[in-house]
């Protein structure tokens, strides 16, 4: 009896050890890349958290051409040749960055009896379809895009008007005259278009990751018995700039990042306000100075439509984040309560007997003659619908972004960062680094994520 | 006893220092155009220099939006903006502008869900010496970027011909009315001349005289008429419309109204817009114009 009693602690002493031996073990985490990515993609956190903690990093460059299938494929036949006998511990983590969370999910869907996979991490994936791949294929990019370059070079098209002359009084700009920084402008907006045609992949990709897409359903229809956890980003306003920015900085030129994109922007902006401002002036001192020559007042009407060009670029900028955001589905609609002042014009000179209509005629209509009426300035509000930002990483809405049915434990949220420098910060101006404190808490968890640090 | 006066007279000198250090850096990097613009004693150096305050508010004339798509409605965003603007043009034509934002009691506040950007904004614009520089509400330069604006010598040098052939008095009266019945016989001689030089009489009143003239064309470019509308009984402009390829894209009626003075007061605008989608929508902006100011130096 005792010795069957001694067989039995001995038992389960060993069987303690040996899980405590497993978890000083160095496990595998596979850092998956996204439709854009490479192996170098996560190499920044890969390496960080190789040499940190009590794990083996690996980054396979699967091919995301072919569609989530193919991917998915690809990467086991990767993890299967790189980490061999190790390739189907159950303690291995995936940890997959945009289209690499849904490639990671549908390995999982594909191979469940035989994982590579003991638990899953999406960061910014498209969980339930990237809208982005929808307004891509019906066109509204496409539309979007072409709009933009519409507004931004309206203003310093009609200002390189040459210089003409009626009755002896010259009118109009110089010859040419266009801002070096308005040109550079337009021709980065070109850039951004082709880098947001990029966003797409090929078509067989794009199809599979729109939101409703027979993939999309297919891998969420699957109950993986697999422990997971969602990284969703949150950038903050002007989280398109943001984003374009960050990617500049990772394909263009290293000397941009999120912050001198937004500041470039904002610039930019009050550029296009200012020659608004000024020709709107210019229209009103015109205006004043065809009292004594009235051929002034044509240049009135030339500074009057100047305005209203540079303005189209100007109000462009202004909406851009909500376009934006129109397209990767980031947004509701609501009414919105504006007021505007109007002139209130009485018929006679009586105060008390104010003529409540519309008041300020529409087109067709001159303004009252304030000798034979008076006018006042009166508020006036109505009702009207606009887009309100909802969180978004720049690229993917937040509800995609978090898988549901997460308890909120196993629901990360990586602030001020957006789609691409959520796997490298060196995208960013913040010296915080987001991304790496939330990868901290889960792997000071106390349950499958675990990892302890080396020493 | 004494230890409390040593602790007051502490304070007092640590404050002291504290309002010395903080006026002095306090200290504002732009240079206001008031103190540029009047360097030389007995002459302003400006011909021209006009401030007022704006309030501008841009709406949609279409409010039923269920026919829009979200990018379109996102381009239908109501705006209202309030500043201040002082522009001056010197005698050789060159502009300088000073705009500043004011903060409006009735301002669109969408409340968006996004986190709220942290970036310094700009509070005002300088526009001069062929720069743009844009500063903060303390008065911090952000950022300093070329701008080159269009001379003005032909505004300035049709006000300094009207001062040639009429009395500083008139002019000034016509400026500050904005009546210049003393003027009438500049636009009659407009009329009688506009065939010459190409400008059609289209309509005329006992009240308004409807003149058109076309902007030249551009080689790759809509062709492009303007239509003034005119009061002849006070000699103003009282609307333009602009005409691209025969479509109305832009209608600006001007406002006047009387207190001691008569004074532009309103802008209204109707302007053809394009919407992502391709569709087509006026929207009217609507600028009511106060403390009007406008010197000459002539």
């Amino acid at each position: 009896m005792r010795i069957i009693r001694n067989y039995i602690i001995f038992v389960i002493a060993m069987a303690v050890f040996a899980t405590i031996q497993a978890q000083e073990d160095p496990r595998n985490v596979i850092w998956v890349h996204g439709l854009d990515g490479d192996d170098t993609s996560w190499e920044y956190y890969e390496q960080i958290f190789t040499n940190e903690r009590l794990m083996n990093g690996h980054r396979p460059n699967y091919n995301t051409d072919n569609g989530i299938d193919y991917g998915s494929n690809h990467l086991r036949s990767l993890i299967n040749n790189q980490l061999g006998e190790t390739a189907f511990n159950n303690r291995n983590i995936g940890i997959g960055h945009s289209m690499g969370g849904l490639v990671s999910r549908n390995l999982d869907r594909m191979f469940n009896s035989n994982n590579n996979f003991g638990g899953i991490i999406t960061v910014t994936t498209p969980n339930y379809g990237a809208q982005i791949a929808n307004s891509l294929l019906d066109g509204s990019v496409e539309s979007a895009a072409s709009h933009a370059l519409d507004e931004l070079s309206a203003g310093p098209i009609a200002q390189s008007l040459p210089a003409w002359i009626i009755g002896g009084i010259s009118f109009g700009p110089q010859v040419g005259f266009t801002p070096a920084f308005i040109a550079d402008l337009v021709k980065m907006q070109i850039d951004i278009n082709g880098e947001i045609q990029s966003f797409a992949g090929t078509p067989t990709t794009n199809n599979e990751l729109q939101v409703g897409s027979s993939k999309i359903n297919q891998i969420n229809n699957y109950q993986s018995e697999l422990p997971h956890i969602s990284m969703w980003a949150s950038e903050q306003s002007s989280s398109h700039w943001r984003l374009f920015g960050s990617r500049i900085s990772e394909s263009l030129d290293p000397d941009i990042n999120d912050q001198v994109f937004v500041d470039y922007m904002n610039q930019a902006q009050e550029i296009y306000e200012g020659f608004h401002d000024l020709h709107h002036a210019l229209g009103v001192s015109n205006s004043l100075a065809g009292i004594f020559n009235p051929l002034s007042w044509i240049t009135a009407a030339f500074h009057f439509n100047l305005a209203e060009k540079w303005d189209k670029g100007n109000a462009w900028i202004g909406n851009s984040e909500s376009t934006w955001n129109s397209l990767i589905g980031a947004y509701e609609e609501e009414e919105q309560l504006v007021f505007y002042s109007v002139l209130d014009c009485q018929e006679n000179d009586d105060d008390n007997n104010y003529d409540n209509g519309e008041l300020i005629p529409d087109a067709g209509q001159i303004i009252p003659d304030p000798e034979e009426t008076a006018c006042r300035w009166k508020i006036l509000s109505y009702n009207t619908t606009v887009l309100i930002n909802h969180p978004s990483d720049g690229l993917i809405a937040k509800p995609s972004q978090i898988l549901e049915g997460l308890p909120p434990g196993n629901i990360y949220k990586v602030e001020n960062t957006n789609h691409f420098s959520v796997r490298n910060p060196g995208f960013k101006e913040d010296e915080v680094d987001y991304t790496y404190e939330e990868f901290i808490k889960i792997w000071g968890r106390e349950d499958y994520f675990k990892t302890n640090r080396k020493d | 006893m004494k230890k409390h006066f040593f602790k007051k007279q502490y304070w007092g000198l640590f404050l002291a220092i504290c309002f010395v250090v903080a006026t002095n850096s306090c200290k504002k990097d732009f240079e206001d155009i008031d103190q540029v613009g009047e360097k030389h004693s007995g002459q302003l150096s400006f011909a021209l220099s006009m401030s007022y305050d704006i309030e501008t508010t841009k709406i949609y004339q279409n409010d039923d939006k269920s026919d829009y798509s979200p990018m379109d409605i996102a381009a239908m965003t109501p705006m209202r903006k309030k500043q201040s603007v002082l522009m001056r043009i010197s005698h050789d034509g060159d502009v300088s502008m000073e705009i500043t934002k004011l903060r409006d009691k009735y301002e669109i506040d969408i409340p968006h869900e996004t986190l709220p950007e942290q970036t310094v904004q700009i509070h005002k614009t300088v526009i001069r010496n062929k720069r743009a520089s844009f500063y903060d509400k303390s008065g911090n330069l952000i950022s300093s970027l070329p701008m080159e604006v269009p001379n003005q010598s032909e505004l300035v040098r049709v006000i300094k011909n009207a001062a040639k052939a009429y009395s500083i008095e008139e002019v000034n009266c016509a400026i500050a009315t904005m009546q210049a019945e003393s003027f009438i016989h500049e636009l009659k001689k407009f009329i009688k001349m506009a065939p010459t030089k190409g400008i059609k009489i289209v309509d005329e009143d006992k009240k308004y005289i409807t003149v058109s003239a076309a902007f030249p064309k551009q080689v790759e470019g809509p062709r492009k008429e303007a239509v003034l509308i005119i009061n002849k009984k006070y000699n103003r402009l009282a609307a333009a419309k602009v005409y691209e390829n025969n479509k109305a894209v832009l209608t600006t009626y001007l406002g006047y109204a009387k207190n001691k003075y008569t004074y532009l007061n309103a802008i209204k605008q109707n302007q053809l817009e394009r919407l992502p989608s391709g569709q087509d929508i006026v929207s009217k902006s609507i600028t009511k114009i106060e403390n009007l100011n406008i010197k000459l130096s002539v």
